[in-house]
Order: C-alpha cells, then sequence, then structure tokens
C-alpha cells in the first residue's frame, strides 16, 4: 500500500504542482482586482443592479455587502471552486480507470497486493495531494488578503470560506473514485470529470426551474453559501449532513465494486 | 507429487459471451506445464481467473492448495507473471519500474534484477516510454522473474522477441525450473510449447479437449499417410474408421490414420502406386485435427 501511495503520489506531482499554481495564481489575479472595485463601489453596485436577478444569482453577487472584503472574496471563490473541483474530479475519476485504460492494471494486479490496498493507496495520494493544494491555497490567500486590506477576515471566518473549497472537492473525489470503478470504460478522464462538474454547477443556476431548496441540496457548489458563513462564522449543517453521507456512501460503494469487478484488461 | 495449479469445472462467462467452460487442469509441483489453443479459445482467460484479474462464475481454482481469490495475495507473492502483451508506466525508467515492481515482494530483489537484465541485455536507464516492443517485453520477463517465483505464468510470452532472445528466454525460464519452479505456459505457437514443455493441455472454445504427456503426444498412434497412385482415387475409398484429414485430389491422397495398420495396408495394396509415404505426424497435424 505504502509503494502504490508513494508511486501515485510520483506520477501526479507534476499536475499537482499545476494545479496549485493555477489555483492560486487563478484567485490571486481576481482578489488583485479587489482595490479597484473597492474604490468605485458605488457606482459598480448601480451597473449591476441593473444585471437581470437570474445573471445576479447565478455570478453570486451580493448586494448586501456593498463590495467589503468578504463578499467579493466570496465571488471569486465561486469561480475558483469550479476549477478545484474539476482538479479533484479528474484525480479520482482516474484512480483506478487511467491502469485500466494504459493497460497497466494487469502489471499492478497481479502483484501480491489486496484490491482493497491499491485502491487505498491511491485515494491516500489523490487526498494527499488535494490536503496539500488546500493548504497551499489557503496560506497564500491569508497572505494575499492581509495585504490588499487592512480589514482582514477573522482567522475562523477566513478558514471556513476557504474550507469551503476543501469540502467541495471531497465531494467530487468521493464521486469520481465510484464512477472510477463503475464505468465500464473511461476513455477520458478530462470529458468525464468536466461534464460531471459542469453538470452539478449548472444544476446550481437552475434554482428557477428546480426551486432554491431543492437545489442547495441538489449540488455541493450551494452546500456553503459563503456569506451565510461570513455573517454567521459557521457552514450549515443540513448541507454538512448532506456531504459526509454522500462522501461515505460513494466511498463504500467504491471499495465494494471494486472488490468484486473484473479488471478490464484487455 | 505436490500439485502446484488445480481447476476444478472452472467457467467464466462475460455476459452471455463464453469464456471458458469446465475447465479441469492439476498442473503438478516442478512441471512446466504448456496450455495450448488458438487465439479465443480462453487461454489469457484461465490464466487472468488464476491472478484473479476476473473472477470465475463457476468452479474452484487453488494454486499452492489455495484459493485463487480468498489468498490471492499470498499466493501472487510466489507468482511470476508475464502477460502477452506488456504495458508499464511511460513516464519512468525500467530500474523504476523494476524496483517498484520489487518493492511488492518480501525480499530482496536487486541481485537478480542485475543477474536478469543483464542476460536479457536491457538497459536499466532508459525510459519505458523509449523502449521497443522487443525491449519492453524483455522488462516484462525480469519484471516476472526478479523474485524467483515458485510459479511462472507465462501468456505467449516470445511475441516481439527476436530468435536470440526468445533461446536465452527459453533457457532462462528451463534454469528457474531446474531450481524447482513450475511453469504454466500458454501459447498458440506449437514449437514453442514442444521444445518446453512436458505435459500440455489443448483448449478449444473454452473448453479442454486433450490433455496428454508431450512424449506421448510425439509418439501418438497416428501415422501419416501421403499417396500418389497412377489413376485417381475415388474421394471416399479412404472414408473409413480411423482416418481422418482426409485430403483427396485426383491420384494424390493424404490423411492421419489410427488403427489396424494391417487393414490400411490392405485397401493401398490393392491400388496401382506411384510412390507411398508413411511417417510420424507433426504436432502441427495432429493439433489441427484436434480444432477442426
Amino acid at each position: 500500500m505504502k509503494t502504490v501511495y508513494l508511486h501515485e503520489l510520483r506520477q501526479n506531482a507534476r499536475t499537482a504542482i499545476i494545479w496549485i499554481v493555477s489555483l492560486v495564481g487563478g484567485t490571486g489575479l481576481y482578489m488583485s482586482l479587489y482595490p479597484a472595485f473597492a474604490q468605485h463601489a458605488n457606482e459598480l453596485n448601480k451597473v449591476l443592479q441593473n444585471y437581470p436577478p437570474v445573471l445576479r444569482k447565478a455570478l453570486n453577487i451580493n448586494f448586501d455587502a456593498h463590495f467589503a472584503l468578504a463578499s467579493f472574496f466570496a465571488l471569486v471563490m465561486g469561480f475558483i471552486t469550479l476549477a478545484a473541483a474539476i482538479q479533484a474530479m479528474n484525480l479520482s475519476t482516474a484512480i483506478t480507470s487511467k491502469e485500466e485504460r494504459e493497460k497497466t492494471a494487469e502489471f499492478l494486479l497481479s502483484k501480491p497486493l489486496t484490491r482493497q490496498s491499491i485502491l487505498t493507496g491511491k485515494l491516500a495520494a489523490a487526498v494527499t495531494i488535494i490536503l496539500s493544494t488546500n493548504v497551499v491555497f489557503m496560506i497564500s490567500m491569508r497572505l494575499l488578503l492581509m495585504s490588499i486590506s487592512q480589514t482582514s477576515l477573522t482567522e475562523p471566518v477566513f478558514l471556513l470560506m476557504t474550507g469551503s473549497m476543501l469540502l467541495i472537492q471531497i465531494f467530487f473525489l468521493a464521486l469520481g473514485l465510484l464512477m472510477s470503478v463503475s464505468l465500464p470504460k473511461v476513455r477520458s478522464v478530462l470529458s468525464v470529470s468536466l461534464v460531471t462538474v459542469f453538470g452539478f454547477y449548472i444544476i446550481g443556476m437552475l434554482d428557477a426551474v428546480l426551486g432554491a431548496k431543492a437545489v442547495r441540496y441538489l449540488t455541493p457548489f450551494k452546500f456553503f453559501d459563503l456569506i451565510y458563513v461570513y455573517k454567521h462564522s459557521s457552514y450549515e449543517w443540513q448541507y454538512l449532513i448532506v456531504e459526509a453521507v454522500f462522501v461515505i456512501a460513494a466511498g463504500i460503494a467504491g471499495y465494494i465494486i471494486y472488490q468484486g469487478r473484473d479488471i478490464n484488461t484487455i | 507429487m505436490t500439485t502446484v495449479i488445480e481447476t476444478k469445472k472452472l467457467t467464466k462467462y462475460y455476459g452471455q459471451s463464453r469464456g471458458i467452460i469446465d475447465v479441469d487442469m492439476s498442473v503438478d509441483e516442478g512441471e512446466i506445464y504448456g496450455f495450448i489453443g488458438p487465439n479465443g479459445a480462453g487461454k489469457s482467460t484461465t490464466i487472468r481467473i488464476l491472478l484473479a484479474l476476473i473472477y470465475a462464475t463457476g468452479g474452484t481454482a487453488t494454486i499452492f492448495g489455495k484459493d485463487v481469490v480468498k489468498d490471492g495475495p499470498e499466493i501472487r507473492q510466489e507468482i511470476g507473471y508475464l502477460p502477452s502483451e506488456v504495458f508499464y508506466y511511460d513516464n519512468m525508467r525500467v530500474k523504476e519500474l523494476l524496483d517498484y515492481s520489487a518493492s511488492f515482494y518480501k525480499k530482496d530483489c536487486s541481485k537478480r534484477i542485475n543477474e536478469l537484465s543483464e542476460i536479457m541485455d536491457l538497459d536499466l536507464s532508459k525510459k519505458i516510454d523509449d523502449l521497443s516492443y522487443g525491449n519492453k517485453k524483455k522488462v516484462g520477463i525480469v519484471q516476472g522473474l526478479l523474485h524467483e517465483p515458485k510459479l511462472i505464468i507465462l501468456d505467449e510470452p516470445t511475441g516481439g522477441l527476436d530468435p536470440l532472445m526468445q533461446q536465452k528466454f527459453f533457457d532462462l525460464i528451463h534454469e528457474e525450473n531446474k531450481k524447482g519452479a513450475t511453469v504454466f505456459l500458454s501459447s498458440h505457437i506449437l514449437s514453442e510449447v514442444q521444445r518446453l514443455c512436458d505435459r500440455v493441455a489443448i483448449i478449444k472454445e473454452g473448453k479442454i479437449i486433450k490433455i496428454e504427456r508431450m512424449s506421448d503426444l510425439g509418439k501418438s498412434n497416428y501415422s501419416q499417410f501421403r499417396i500418389v497412385a497412377n489413376k485417381p482415387i475415388s474421394k471416399d475409398y479412404f472414408a473409413i474408421e480411423g482416418v481422418s484429414e482426409l485430403k483427396t485430389n485426383e491420384t494424390h491422397v493424404s490423411f492421419l490414420f489410427k488403427g489396424d495398420l494391417n487393414m490400411i495396408v490392405k485397401m493401398i495394396s490393392t491400388l496401382d502406386l506411384q510412390s507411398l509415404m508413411v511417417e510420424e505426424p507433426d504436432l502441427e497435424d495432429i493439433f489441427l485435427h484436434y480444432y477442426q
């Protein structure tokens, strides 16, 4: 298990670094616009008020906070979590399917390893990469936010807001694991993960059709309302439970399915 | 003698389509066991069940007396496997891959890695991606043997190897066998099996149709007759019991015969012969006979 874990880390290291740099860089780029926004907040507010409400909702723009740092950061996090979800989904969708598509599964599974330990080694590597991504992300964001605004976010609020990215990634990690072991053949990890992640993102925009309440339970992108987090310094527990139940169920199902199925070798 | 591999009524269906049906085999310790059949007969299916890459839909399979699924990881400590087509992580170097492979076994394999790569003339510093197919196959051979397994499973091993390497490879297998390793060799190339094996199981459309000692197969009771007569011979003249592979072309007849030689010689004696050849058939002919 340990060697599989280290092997997986090595195999994924380069991609992981690119993701971390892009996520931090992307957020940094957005956040660097904040001082400009803050200066012209009033004018911008007027412009944005003319946007259709649907679009305003979709973009997660909240007027009450008047372009406070938290509100702006929440807006940026909305975009960044979409990318972060793709990172997590890519990692876990590839978890077993990659070796089967590239036909190295026959090599690995003919070694004296249980399937459980193979999956655990690979999953542990994916979790390690996601955790490292979030640690680097949190530290850089903390430094960045402190440098652009005097009235920075409090420690707990900041951790909860950035932590939402980790929780969304864990959701997609579990979903990708399930898909990786249960889809008969994943030809392209990227297309599967893009379709899935954007699917969930679009569900999040459909509150007019599906009902605002229903949507919040349906997509992880709506589990964490960052303005609520900012105001209450906490997550809404019911969505945390939904996520926990899903992650545990998908994880268990993933292990059971992988244990019981034939490995595609041809 | 201890049995290394034993299958009883081993069956595999992929959905509706046939993999193998009721395969009964028993491979003894120290023997080189051939498993021969045309492509798609079920050779790889059987091997993949033995390695628990896929699960049987019926029957049982044991290796070293243990269940291949339940005790799979423990069994595989002592199995070396060379698949018919080899695929490895392209971005790794040969040395890294072999070390990765060795890391799964409870012994130090570094010395054996060096020995084997020297025999197989393998450059350890190259990237897998830069290797030719034949060289990848060599990597496969080394990773399959580096832990000195008690059971070596080879699935059509020689594809992609040049004749010289094939010879080296067979020598290597022979050597491992002499040291006590049991070898299970699947192939569709008869000469390969003929060269190496003690016993052979013939599989056709998922079913074992014959298991025989190689020596018995070689000196089987079959005789190959080739006759050229001066006058055309009727097509069904030799269509009697014991005759197979009958080919008649005007004055030329050839067939395999198993049975009372006196009778067939009497039949031949009534013909106006130009030439007559009776020989031991080569295995190729016998197998063709089984396959039809």
